[in-house]
């Protein structure tokens, strides 16, 4: 099965799920199952996830300059040869005090992250972990991280601003650092989570 | 830290379908005040993280947006960027080299705990925590960490630098925040322990590589605010610059004597007397810094409080 999302107002993303269904013939009439039955069947395997997701590649829809008559819009040039790009998505926080306060912002998020093999399950865990497994002894939440995470041209900047929206008036943004990442990244092991204190 | 809030309730409700043999029953006060909304403990098994040019041929990981005096562009250049287990031999050894990071008994720890327990009045506070330091991380669970990274000034390699910390205990330290006065304030503290942090310097190969600046025996203490007393604040002000902020502790005193002190018995004696002798502090120790070998011996510095701490950017 294959699911393709395309075409969202912000972002433009792509999902390839695969599922496997497997389905048993049955030749017998049916018969209720007795308690202690349906006491043996366990639903477990958890989920193994590759995701393949990409961002704002050829800009957003705040960069339509098809339409030069609507002024509302923010235009950027958004090719490879633009010395100006703002093309990618923007995150923009702002930590308050008032009116006079400005927007921490996470501008130009673009490029393509993808992996194979985000598992998530729960287990229990009872033993290792030079001892404290036996002492712990409880179920985790185990998300398997997919060993590689490959990027292709991702790439953000650190702002401060302080409008929240470039379309703002009287908009000033200083940007801090941009990041570029192409490539893969190892990233392995697995983050257990579990709840703390005395439920 | 067990939180006195009843954070989350969840309630289980199972109905047989067919036959209800009882009827639901409220729950008592005593019964719900047992219930006890506890935190997420995070912990990272088997854990190796790697990012940059050597990871595989071809990679780039750059970061940009400075600016040489004349204009130029600088970019930071990352050669590689790891998290792996001790012994890493400067970042050599990473890929089959795992490791735990917190423990099953003493996790990292994401939670809202309950302000009057941290010097922050009828509030919830946010708190993102590293391991304690009691029963903490042991040798095995601290991690190695290092860059390496090439200075590209103007598209010309200059040179590359390297750091790499070893066996890094992060134990004890937290991010505490809460909303006060229209803004987020905060708290933070660091608790960082290491043996051995090394820096040196390359050419833009990498190799004929300069002298090591070593600091031995790492030690650091530190905490910067002290609940809704003296907040750290982080802000972005209206003309697009960035803020941080530790509080002042002028005003803080209702009765000035004339030595410039607070007079005993006035408003805000008792919160600055406690400022004072048991409020926030840094401490820094290091055993030894050592540069190519030659020792520079030992540093301290102790009891180092902030009254006062404001860092602002300005466009140049």
């Amino acid at each position: 099965m294959k699911i393709i999302i395309k075409h969202t107002p912000a972002l433009v993303f792509s999902m390839v799920l695969s599922t496997n269904i497997f389905l048993i013939a049955n030749t017998h009439a049916l018969e209720p199952l007795a308690e202690n039955e349906l006491q043996q069947v366990l639903g477990q395997g958890g989920v193994y996830l590759s995701g393949d997701i990409t961002i704002n590649e050829s800009g957003g829809p705040l960069n339509n300059t098809a339409d030069a008559s609507n002024p509302g819009i923010w235009q950027k040039n958004c090719t490879a040869s633009s010395t100006d790009k703002r093309c990618g998505a923007r995150i923009a926080v702002n930590s308050g005090d008032g009116a006079s306060s400005g927007w921490l912002v996470l501008d130009n998020i673009r490029g393509r992250f993808s992996f194979e093999g985000l598992t998530l399950k729960t287990r229990p865990i009872n033993s290792g972990f030079e001892g404290d497994g036996a002492i712990f002894d409880a179920d985790v939440f185990e998300v398997g991280l997919p060993n590689k995470v490959n990027y292709s041209n991702v790439s953000f900047t650190l702002a401060n601003s302080n409008k929240a929206r470039p379309t703002d008036a009287n908009f000033v943004q200083t940007d801090i650092l941009n990041v570029k990442v192409n490539g893969d990244v190892n990233l392995r092991g697995n983050v257990l989570l579990f709840p703390t204190g005395n439920p | 830290m067990i939180p006195n809030i009843k954070l989350l309730v969840f309630m289980t409700v199972s109905l047989s379908s067919n036959v209800v043999l009882s009827d639901l029953i409220s729950l008592e006060d005593t019964e719900l005040s047992h219930v006890d909304g506890a935190g997420i403990g995070i912990v990272l098994e088997d854990f190796v993280f790697e990012a940059g040019e050597s990871v595989d041929g071809g990679n780039t990981f750059d970061i940009g947006g400075l600016k040489t005096s004349s204009g130029g562009d600088v970019v930071l250049s990352i050669s590689q960027l790891y998290i792996a287990g001790a012994d890493s031999n400067q970042g050599a050894n990473v890929i089959n080299n795992p490791v735990n990071i917190g423990r099953l008994t003493n996790p990292f720890n994401l939670e809202l705990i309950d302000g009057n327990d941290v010097g922050v009045a009828n509030k919830a506070v946010f708190e993102f925590a590293a391991p304690k330091t009691l029963n903490g991380s042991r040798l095995s669970e601290r991690p190695d960490m290092g860059i390496r990274f090439d200075l590209e000034i103007d598209g010309n390699r200059a040179q590359s630098l390297e750091a790499h910390v070893q066996k890094l205990s992060i134990d004890g330290s937290y991010l505490r925040l809460w909303g006060g006065n229209g803004r987020t304030e905060g708290e933070i503290a660091f608790n960082i322990n290491t043996p051995q942090i090394d820096f040196f310097a390359c050419d833009a190969a990498g190799n004929n590589c300069g002298e090591t600046v070593t600091f031995s025996g790492v030690d650091i203490t530190a905490q910067l605010g002290s609940g809704d007393f003296q907040p750290v604040t982080f802000e972005v002000l209206s003309e697009g610059q960035f803020v941080f902020d530790v509080a002042s502790l002028q005003g803080k005193c209702a009765s000035v004597n004339v030595s410039g002190g607070c007079s005993a018995g006035s408003g805000g004696f008792t919160e600055l007397n406690e400022f004072y002798t048991s409020g926030p502090r840094a401490d820094i120790r290091i055993d030894d810094v050592t540069v190519g070998g030659t020792s520079f011996g030992s540093s301290t510095i102790t009891n180092l409080q902030i009254q006062y701490l404001e860092v602002r950017s300005r466009d140049l």
